[in-house]
């Protein structure tokens, strides 16, 4: 007799799917909020095709910023590098799509692409340490561009080059966006809520360990950067379809950086809030921008919010005074009640 | 089981073993005893291939030649160790750490892992399952939520252990696993272990400075180290009082006088 | 023959502009383990106010350089204080993410004042100093090679002969022992800030003349810093200076020789190469950061 036949019942079906009684963090409620925001984004009549285009580029950032959270936040590695994913997914699918290839196609050939790069950054990382890597990276994500101005028969150089063929309505895009992240949230739930994840996060924290269970900390982390280079590829594809235009100067640095404070104030851990994260990084500036530069001053000044008063010790003191006090709760205190 | 013969491990000019040899019967448990510095975690490392040996020495368990592996494949052939230093992901719960021990007994291969990892959702299971009834066996229930980086060092220690027994070795190799515990813990502890030999079937080498622990009926066989070499073996009794042992852990003065019978 | 002179004094220039910009790096690297990556932006506030006051005082633009410097300076030590130094703690991830906070905000500042200025701003002496080989070499080349080298002597006398400069090199060898031998860790990375923002806000300065005025004037030089730091490994000094030197150098070479298409990238794929066979720079000594 099996050891799910000894115990049948005792787990319930939505605890396995949702993986909850693994760990701590029950996914399922960010899982549904995100869920809920991201219908009421695409279902509210919206004035405008302003605002279809504000909420899909935030969605083409929630998708980046989703991948990035998996190198950050469960591979400990830090990638400014994914802007460059992005980019190259961009124009990949511009000229593919003008030279009519259908959009399933162009859009899966992104991913691999992406997936492609990802492999290329990663391998050689593994040598690298922190601080080399993010600077690194951050050099590719500088290249990218450089390279589009360039390489003018690809990239249509400086002047940049229009989607002529397959195009495709913002509203549609919106909708697409909609329901990859949707998809997205679920899969990287299960995926960094499972083995895939179980085994990344002790790869990063000890090498040692996981070698002696069977994980090689190599593979991982190289599988870590091709996950995300998939989803910023996918996050390149769907930037082009919806603006139909690429140029050099979308892809600058701030793209990366951007993605990566999009999966930091998301908090790294849950995909859920990662991708609210990402649509505020890829929103806010977008609706503020009526002041140049104001934008950039507001996310600054919002970025170092989130960052430093959590960490102050007065902070944290309370924090913890709470906790003693019983007004919150130390992780899940549930006991395990097979 | 395990037979290691002539087994030399150097760090630059430093001879961390000279020229070991042990045997391991199936079923057994071996206690290692050794002052600090005695090579006792090298030879963890050194089984579990985690550390460079020199080419005239010889590992085999159950008839396979160690020699050539990486320490990821060590896992397949039936070993799992823990650490002296519980080598686990902080931001984990113990249950989490737990779980990870299963993790080369799901066979599903990585890229379903990206597709919501359905395949393996059976062997997912039964493992979560598993983790949970070993997780009351060792009696760390109370914890299985925490993060690591939040629990008791006895605590972790007995999270590590259960990590290694979800990966249903043969061979299990235990580095310091009782530091940390309470008297009574300890008992339960070696409850516990010798559980593992009878109902798990499960050979134990276990590393540990509380010599008491290890003596008391826990271990068949105990093996003394010293400065990297083997200066006795055979049963818990005899080697304790062996004079070089005494000597090694107190000084010649001691041991002269174990000899005179004080 | 006189064309390679030419480019090596070209190169030499911009070597020293980019030696400072590296120096100031590395210097805060070492001493508070943090990159800052709101360095360039910084340092080129430092060129934007010197055009400013210039402006407004009607002063040459090498006096108005000082107060600027100044500014400059007070600015990066308030940057230290109220927001690396509470987080000094954690994560380099997070002390990543708060230098790209604080550089996204001098970028809008940047951009709000100045972003429709496109002015060329004089450069700080002018005139022909000498012939060499045939090319005339200015007073402005003569200058911002002489002054960079004196700060650069200056900083290692400072480092290696005072009290604070040797105790910022304790602090960076092993901060806790250093904290156990009395050395104070926040005067080290305010002193460590100050000197960069300085040091940097000088270079940006003589970096100023050659590049039209806008917000994302200063970014190549802030890219060129970073890839000097990174060439030469982040834990040394000097090799921050040779670095520098060497991408000065070695741009204006590939710029004259190949093409003057994106010199930079011929610098991005030099350092792939180097890393490939040295992965801690040229200099470096292996750092184990986890983040």
């Amino acid at each position: 007799m099996s050891t799910s036949d000894r115990l049948h019942g005792k787990l319930s079906f939505a605890d396995v799917l949702w993986r909850r009684k693994y760990g701590f963090v029950d996914y399922r409620p960010g899982f549904f909020v995100t869920l809920g925001i991201i219908v009421a984004v695409i279902v509210l009549p919206m004035e405008g095709q302003f605002y279809v285009y504000v909420g899909a580029l935030s969605g083409i950032y929630a998708i980046a910023s989703l991948g990035e959270s998996a190198l950050l936040g469960h591979a400990g590695v830090v990638s400014l590098g994914q802007g460059g994913i992005l980019g190259v997914g961009a124009y990949w699918t511009t000229q593919l799509l003008n030279h009519g290839v259908p959009l399933i196609w162009t859009l899966l050939s992104a991913m691999f692409i992406g997936g492609l790069i990802g492999v290329v950054i990663g391998v050689p990382s593994l040598r690298l340490t922190g601080h080399t890597l993010a600077l690194t990276t951050l050099f590719f994500a500088l290249v990218v561009p450089e390279i589009a101005n360039v390489w003018t028969s690809a990239s249509g150089g400086g002047g940049g080059l229009s989607l002529s063929s397959g195009l495709v309505s913002a509203d549609t895009v919106l909708y697409v966006i909609g329901a990859v992240l949707i998809v997205i949230m679920f899969l990287q739930i299960r995926l960094l809520n499972g083995r895939f994840g179980r085994a990344l996060r002790l790869a990063r924290d000890s090498e040692r360990a996981a070698a002696s269970f069977g994980i090689s900390t190599k593979a991982y982390k190289v599988a870590a950067f091709v996950y995300a280079g998939i989803l910023a590829g996918l996050a390149g594809g769907l930037f082009a379809v919806l603006t139909g235009y690429v140029s050099p100067s979308d892809f600058d640095v701030w793209v990366s950086v951007y993605i990566v404070f999009g999966a930091v104030i998301g908090g790294l851990r849950n995909p859920a809030w990662v991708i609210l994260g990402g649509l505020f990084v890829g929103g806010l500036p977008q609706l503020v921008d009526q002041y140049l530069g104001l934008s950039s001053i507001i996310f600054g000044v919002a970025i170092l919010l989130i960052v430093i008063p959590p960490r102050l010790p007065i902070v944290r003191r309370l924090n913890r005074s709470l906790v003693s006090r019983g007004k919150i709760r130390l992780n899940n205190s549930e006991v395990v009640n097979p | 089981m395990l037979e290691i013969v002539g087994l030399n491990v150097r760090f630059g000019g430093v001879a961390a073993l000279s020229n070991v040899s042990l045997k391991i019967e199936a079923g057994q448990i071996v206690g290692m005893i050794g002052p600090n510095g005695s090579g006792k975690t090298t030879m963890l490392n050194a089984i579990s291939k985690q550390v460079r040996v020199s080419q005239d020495s010889t590992i085999i368990f159950c008839e396979r030649d160690l020699k050539g592996r990486s320490s990821s494949q060590i896992i397949r052939l039936g070993i799992a160790r823990t650490f002296q230093a519980p080598e686990v992901c902080g931001e984990e719960s113990v249950l989490e750490t737990v779980i990870t021990g299963g993790h080369h007994r799901n066979d599903s291969s990585l890229i379903w892992c990206f597709l919501g990892d359905f395949r393996g959702r059976r062997a997912a299971r039964d493992i979560l399952l598993e983790a949970m009834e070993l997780v009351k066996e060792f009696e760390i229930e109370d914890w299985a939520n925490q993060k690591m980086s939040q629990v008791p060092y006895a605590i972790a220690q007995r999270a590590q252990i259960c990590r290694a027994v979800m990966a249903h070795p043969k061979l299990l190799l235990l580095d310091e696993a009782a530091s940390g515990m309470t008297p009574s813990e300890k008992d339960q502890l070696r409850l516990a272990i010798l559980r593992l030999r009878d109902e798990r079937k499960i050979t134990m080498l276990i590393i540990e400075h509380d010599v008491s622990f290890l003596s008391d009926d826990l271990s068949d066989v105990m093996v003394a180290l010293d400065a990297g070499k083997v200066i006795a073996h055979g049963l818990p009794g005899d080697v304790l009082r062996d004079p070089a042992v005494v000597t090694a852990y107190l000084g010649s003065k001691a041991a002269a006088a174990v000899t005179r019978g004080d | 023959m006189g064309r390679l002179v030419a480019l090596v004094i070209a190169g030499t220039v911009t070597g020293s502009i980019y030696s400072l910009v590296a120096v100031g790096l590395v210097i805060i690297y070492r001493a508070t383990n943090v990159l800052n990556f709101a360095h360039g932006f910084l340092v080129a506030l430092a060129a934007f106010l010197t055009l400013e006051i210039a402006q407004h005082a009607a002063i040459a633009v090498a006096v108005a350089a000082i107060p600027a410097i100044l500014i400059v300076v007070v600015l990066g030590l308030a940057i230290e204080r109220f927001i690396v130094r509470p987080i000094s703690g954690e994560r380099p991830l997070t002390i990543v993410v708060a230098t790209l906070g604080v550089s996204l905000i001098l970028e809008g500042i940047i951009t709000r004042q100045w972003g429709s200025v496109f002015e060329a701003f004089p450069p700080l002496i002018s005139g022909t100093a000498f012939q060499l080989s045939g090319f005339f070499v200015s007073w402005n080349q003569v200058l911002v090679v002489s002054v960079s080298l004196c700060l650069i002597l200056l900083l290692a006398l400072f480092f290696q002969v005072s009290n604070l400069g040797l105790s910022m090199r304790a602090t960076s060898e092993n901060k806790t022992v250093a904290k156990l031998l009395g050395i104070n860790p926040n005067l080290v990375s305010a002193t460590s800030w100050g000197l960069a923002a300085c040091v940097g806000g000088i270079a940006a300065i003589f970096a100023a003349p050659q590049v039209s005025l806008s917000p994302d004037a200063f970014n190549t030089l802030m890219i060129q810093g970073f890839v000097a730091v990174v060439l030469a490994g982040f834990t040394s000094v000097s090799g921050a200076i040779v670095g520098g030197y060497l991408s000065g150098i070695g741009l204006n070479l590939f710029a004259g020789y190949v093409t003057s298409q994106t010199p930079e990238t011929f610098l991005f794929v030099l350092l792939l190469l180097v890393l490939m066979v040295r992965p801690n720079g040229l200099f470096g000594k292996a750092q184990h950061v986890h983040l």
